[in-house]
């Protein structure tokens, strides 16, 4: 075969028809991107920096091997190198600042602005930090920094003049939407200005939570009446919030796409045990896990004995609990080790 | 025959814009990905002929952009070229790890049409050969990425020798050589891109197909 003929084959070749992406394929990358998250697809390509480093010469890696050891000295003297490494990691997630969701392995190094979160039998130890089971800390100025120790679990509704939703948690990572505080907040159920549009049940609707925002599910959260709703049951809303959940262990990611509408009131985000989908108004499958009333926020953890078996869904509802939007049920996808990335 | 329509593509000053905004705004990225989305699944299809490789090459393509959208910069070619970079990279990258992608029979898309002119033939119709693939991922990388920028992309010459991060002088001193290199590996191998086969049969080593 000559240069020509290869050249007029590989023309042919650009020119044929490619099939087109499949649609679950596309909305499942855009769902994911959207949402952030970026997880190596391909774990064991090497990334381009390292593979431009192999083509240097020796001498040149030396050279930049050592001014990289005085250059790490001064930031350190310094204290500008604004990371941390993870010296003991179990039962724990990071949220990097740029949304990756990750497992955590020992040596792996968080920058500035990552948010750790911790499950039941998680502890994380970076530096002369260490964090426990279910607690959360933030990296910042090159710290590990938990945030405070959660308080006895206390009851909600709480009375309309409970503290605002959003807990100012400074530090927080993803500048672009406000802190991670989804859980960093209290269930707080505003009073429904009209009588009984909550339509939530007891128990489940109301979680424990505490202080420092995780929510769980009580052990028997599972039973919730139907027959909440007594006046003017909401109507479903048109499903068109899209929701990403992922998971490691028994810890639960949630994010999704913030509602621009009008008469935003809160986030309800539900949980519901597979083959049932969460509802809303919630039925007797459905717990509410959290309302968020910042409409900036946009993700939110949660802890489940089988996050595969669990399904989620957010609603955006008013401020007479009548639901706005809502996503479809989406099952937490495995953060596997293979789509760890390595900062 | 149906030949693949080029997208249609933004108004450069427009695509700039929105590659700002996507830098702090995901809704534009999407806007983005929905923009290049079958381009690049498209690139990545016919350089590996595998569906499932051009969805893990177009994932990680935009989530490498995603990642590092900050660092791009606004050149002459835009942000196409940038992205078909990321995705040349990633192709690469997929077959250095894989080294079994080099013995497997899968074939590249490395054909014409049975008959170019019948209008009817779909893409069942092509006809596949084998080693190509092969010879092509013997080659060095960057020879790899020059062909599979240049003839596999859709890319303009100048959008390719962007993507390729060279000038188009460069850009053609560099096909001549990795097609000069190609055919090399196709003649010492026992492998051959042979003659076109009818649709139909299986892609077989030039010598058994006569």
């Amino acid at each position: 075969m000559t240069i020509d003929e290869l050249e007029r084959s590989l023309r042919a070749a650009g020119r044929a028809p490619a099939p087109e992406p499949r649609a679950a394929f596309a909305d499942t990358l855009e769902d994911r991107l959207r949402a952030g998250i970026v997880l190596a697809c391909l774990p064991e390509a090497p990334s381009v920096a390292r593979r431009r480093v192999h083509a240097f010469p020796l001498a040149v890696v030396a050279a930049a091997a050592l001014a990289a050891v005085f250059g790490v000295t001064t930031l350190v003297n310094r204290g500008v190198l604004r990371e941390v490494r993870v010296a003991t990691a179990s039962d724990a997630l990071a949220v990097l600042p740029d949304g990756t969701v990750d497992g955590m392995a020992v040596g792996e190094v968080m920058p500035d602005g990552t948010r750790i979160v911790t499950g039941e039998e998680g502890r994380v130890v970076a530096g002369n930090v260490e964090i426990g089971p279910n607690q959360e800390a933030v990296v910042s100025g090159g710290e590990m920094r938990p945030s405070p120790p959660p308080a006895p679990p206390t009851t909600v509704p709480a009375p309309p003049s409970s503290p605002p939703a959003t807990k100012p948690k400074p530090n927080s990572p993803k500048p672009s939407s406000p802190p991670a505080t989804v859980n960093s907040k209290p269930s707080v159920e505003p009073a429904p200005p009209s009588p009984a549009v909550e339509p939530a049940g007891p128990g489940p609707a109301a979680p424990p939570t505490t202080a420092s925002g995780r929510q769980y599910r009580p052990k028997d959260t599972t039973t919730t009446t139907a027959a909440a709703p007594t006046a003017a049951t909401p109507q479903p809303a048109p499903a068109d919030m899209k929701l990403a959940a992922w998971f490691k262990d028994k810890l639960v990611y949630l994010t999704w796409t913030s509602y621009p509408g009008p008469d935003f009131a809160a986030y309800v985000v539900l949980r519901s045990d597979a083959p049932f989908e969460p509802r809303y108004p919630v039925d007797g499958h459905t717990s509410v896990i959290a309302r968020i009333q910042d409409p900036g926020t946009n993700h939110a953890f949660d802890n489940v004995d089988q996050p595969d078996g669990a399904l989620y869904r957010i609603v955006a509802v008013d401020k007479q609990r009548r639901p706005l939007a809502q996503s479809p049920a989406v099952q937490p996808q495995a953060v596997s080790s293979q789509q760890k990335t390595t900062r | 025959m149906t030949l693949v329509q080029p997208l249609p593509v933004a108004a450069p000053l427009d695509e700039q814009t929105l590659v700002e905004r996507a830098r702090t705004d995901r809704d534009a990225f999407a806007q983005l990905y929905r923009l290049y989305l079958p381009r690049l699944h498209a690139f990545a299809y016919r350089r590996c002929g595998s569906r499932e490789v051009a969805e893990d090459v177009t994932a990680a393509t935009f989530e490498q952009a995603l990642r590092s959208l900050d660092t791009f910069q606004w050149k002459g070619g835009g942000f196409g070229p940038w992205l078909f970079r990321i995705a040349a990279n990633e192709l690469v990258d997929h077959y250095r790890a894989d080294e079994r992608a080099r013995g497997r029979a899968r074939a590249l898309h490395l054909a014409v049409p049975a008959d170019a002119t019948d209008e009817d033939a779909g893409a069942g119709d092509w006809v596949l050969t084998d080693g190509l693939l092969a010879a092509l991922a013997a080659l060095n990388p960057r020879y790899q990425k020059a062909i599979s920028l240049r003839y596999l992309s859709g890319l303009s010459h100048t959008e390719a020798a962007e993507a390729l991060g060279t000038t188009k002088p460069v850009m053609a001193v560099t096909l001549h050589r990795a097609l000069r290199a190609l055919r090399r590996t196709l003649d010492g191998s026992s492998l051959r891109s042979g003659p076109l086969v009818p649709c139909g049969l299986a892609a077989v080593p030039a010598e058994e197909a006569s």
